[in-house]
């Protein structure tokens, strides 16, 4: 796994596991500055989409707290991921217990009209 | 004239309402760091240990950031986009696996009655009506501030079982005090 951006207490990390074409976005998000926080994970997301061509990447999001603010900006990374032209795969993971987090990933599948989508619930 | 501290007095009604988390004066984003690790430490571990941790932490961080970020009286800190907003946040244990989150903060005169109005909406709503309202106000960005504004009133309305208000005049503004039962 290469780290993109350094995860934090209040920001999730960004990695990229080349071999398998997945993208991992982990932790939590609630900075207080969400434009700032959100733009280098975006730029990182956007750049390893483009490169890999018209290869499908997996992007998951394995998230386990996001305020109302972060929910715009994983909203505009879920459409950004749909707008490209590959048609990319989504993977919300969510512990099975963790019925926020699912409602979340099932309102977030709503958003999408290329891209697959899945709901994963997997103990985390 | 600076009114007396009962500090004693204070503590004790503290300790008489079980409260386990209190906070109050300026509050900024480092303070919504600090007392972020806290409450997960005291919720997610120990005697106070529950499921119901991330619902608290929820309502937390949404309150504590509309101080921040909203509050009527502020203070500018150098190197921070926000500064400090002044306000007031309590967690009550209030029973078996019950919780209460308490904040107040001042409103300023001309934004108390959008406040007021919203607040209103939010707490006529279902459980239903809240979820498809919030994921309308999600989906199209109804309220479109990058802080949040409005989307963060609905996702405390959302964790919570019941929400009540008061306004308090406060000089020519207003105090509000919210609580949000768990």
């Amino acid at each position: 796994m290469q780290v993109l951006n350094e995860k934090t207490n209040r920001m999730p990390g960004v990695s990229l596991d080349a071999e398998n074409h997945a993208v991992l976005l982990e932790g939590e998000a609630y900075p207080e500055d969400v434009a700032a926080a959100f733009e280098p994970l975006m730029t990182s997301i956007s750049t390893t989409l483009a490169e890999s061509g018209e290869t499908p990447m997996t992007v998951k999001f394995q998230l386990q707290y996001f305020n109302s603010g972060s929910s715009r900006k994983i909203l505009e990374i879920i459409k950004m991921i749909d707008a490209s032209d590959t048609a990319h795969n989504i993977e919300w993971l969510a512990d099975p217990e963790d019925d926020e987090m699912i409602d979340h990933g099932n309102r977030f599948s709503r958003a999408v009209s290329k891209a697959g989508f899945t709901v994963v619930e997997e103990e985390l | 004239m600076t009114a007396e501290l009962d500090v004693k007095g204070t503590m004790h009604g503290f300790q008489d309402a079980n409260v386990l988390i209190s906070y109050s004066g300026y509050i900024s984003d480092q303070t919504l760091e600090g007392i972020s690790q806290g409450i997960k430490d005291i919720f997610e571990s120990g005697p106070t240990k529950t499921r119901k941790s991330r619902k608290v932490f929820s309502v937390f961080v949404e309150s504590a950031q509309n101080i921040i970020f909203y509050s009527g009286r502020r203070m500018a800190i150098e190197g921070t986009r926000d500064g400090a907003g002044y306000g007031a946040i309590f967690i009550q244990s209030t029973g078996k696996d019950a919780f209460s989150v308490l904040s107040s903060t001042i409103v300023l005169a001309d934004k108390k009655d959008d406040f007021e109005g919203r607040l209103n909406s939010l707490i006529a709503m279902s459980d239903e009506d809240i979820d498809a309202a919030y994921e309308e106000q999600l989906m199209n960005q109804i309220t479109g501030s990058e802080k949040g504004a409005g989307l963060g009133l609905f996702e405390i309305r959302r964790q919570v079982k019941t929400l009540s208000f008061e306004f308090e005049p406060d000089g020519e503004d207003f105090m509000l005090v919210m609580r949000a039962d768990i």
